[in-house]
């Protein structure tokens, strides 16, 4: 994947794209564990409503790169949980090359910011 | 879950989604609005301000709804309303007897007109032969699965195996027509003086062997058929025990 594979009209998708595989590296999680835990890694950058979440969700899972199940723990409701797959995995190898390369290619000609 | 009520059945009137996708996604959706309710409590919030805080954050807008909408229809669409035209039992049965009613009519049709197929396919029957087992060996795998657990994306998604099956049984079946066809008219011009026979033969070989892809592609579409009406069964039974616990 390059930085033409991050589609300039999607790339808020692609980066809640990355963010949820990245999250879901630690192990499988609920939607609303999700959303927290990233907002609480990005120390509140990324907040992400639900609402927003589950089209995601389901679009990462109908690609195969996330796979939903139905958890029942013991006593509580029935939940979805989404483990990531081994095409997950290289899917977000690739985004995290395309948005480093992303990134390298904004900040050559934005320039940084002084220390 | 009577508090959250109102907002599910708000969500639930603008998912445009069959009814067991709808409540599937609605139970994900009862879930995470109580396990944010329970985190807004935890965080010192009364109970109004949790529940209104935990519809906010769960609330979609409806370009995120149409999206979502979107994702289920691409799995489900036309093949759904195929499969579900026959909803109530008797329906269901009819519907099931008529596709085997018209395969049966086939074979018949076949030993009645004395079609020997065996004896003139050509050499593209192997492709369709493959094709065949693969159709055979997905059938047996997806009967007897054990579906429980599995994704009801991931469930949609093998039902389009039969029908890339049929599709590429017939692609076959004409490009083996189209070539057998070819070579006969090649060898008929080198050939002049046994040009009827080569022809005749070329005819046979090809047709037996369309028709042999014929039956391949009907025997896709009647498993495709019969997988169907078991996912159909699954989710609405799946549907039936969430809805249960709501």
């Amino acid at each position: 994947m390059t930085t033409n594979d991050l589609d300039p009209q999607n790339l808020a998708r692609s980066c809640h794209e990355a963010l949820i595989l990245a999250s879901l590296t630690a192990g499988p999680r609920h939607g609303y564990q999700l959303a927290l835990e990233i907002e609480e890694a990005s120390e509140g950058a990324f907040r992400f409503n639900h609402g927003t979440l589950y089209p995601i969700l389901h679009k990462l899972e109908s690609s195969s790169f996330i796979e939903g199940t139905w958890a029942e723990p013991e006593g509580k409701r029935k939940r979805r949980q989404y483990e990531l797959t081994d095409a997950g995995k290289k899917h977000l190898d690739r985004l995290r090359t395309a948005w480093a390369t992303y990134f390298e290619s904004l900040f050559k000609v934005i320039g940084r910011s002084e220390p | 879950m009577s508090r959250f009520n109102a907002f599910l059945h708000r969500t639930e009137e603008r998912l445009a989604l069959p009814k067991a996708t709808r409540s599937l996604i609605l139970v994900e959706i009862a879930a995470d609005l109580n396990d944010l309710f329970q985190y807004y409590l935890q965080q010192g919030l009364s109970e109004e301000e949790a529940a209104e805080r935990a519809e906010e954050k769960v609330d979609m807008s409806d370009e995120a709804l149409t999206e979502l909408v979107r994702i289920h229809s691409d799995t489900r669409g036309w093949t759904d309303r195929m499969v579900r035209v026959g909803k109530p039992l008797g329906e269901r049965i009819a519907m099931d007897l008529i596709v085997i009613f018209f395969f049966i009519s086939a074979v018949l049709m076949a030993v009645e007109t004395e079609i020997r197929l065996l004896d003139h396919l050509s050499d593209f029957i192997w492709p369709i032969a493959g094709i065949f087992l693969a159709l055979l060996v997905s059938f047996l795998f997806q009967m007897t699965r054990n579906l429980e657990g599995v994704s009801p994306l991931r469930l949609r998604q093998s039902l389009v195996t039969p029908l890339f099956l049929g599709a590429a049984s017939l692609v076959v079946g004409f490009a083996g027509t189209g070539i057998s066809m070819y070579r006969a008219l090649m060898r008929m011009a080198a050939t002049p003086e046994q040009a009827g026979p080569i022809f005749s033969q070329a005819l046979l070989g090809a047709t037996a062997t369309l028709a042999a892809a014929l039956l391949v592609t009907l025997s896709a579409g009647i498993v495709w058929f019969i997988l169907g009406g078991r996912v159909i069964r699954f989710e609405d039974r799946a549907t039936k025990i969430f809805l249960e616990v709501k």
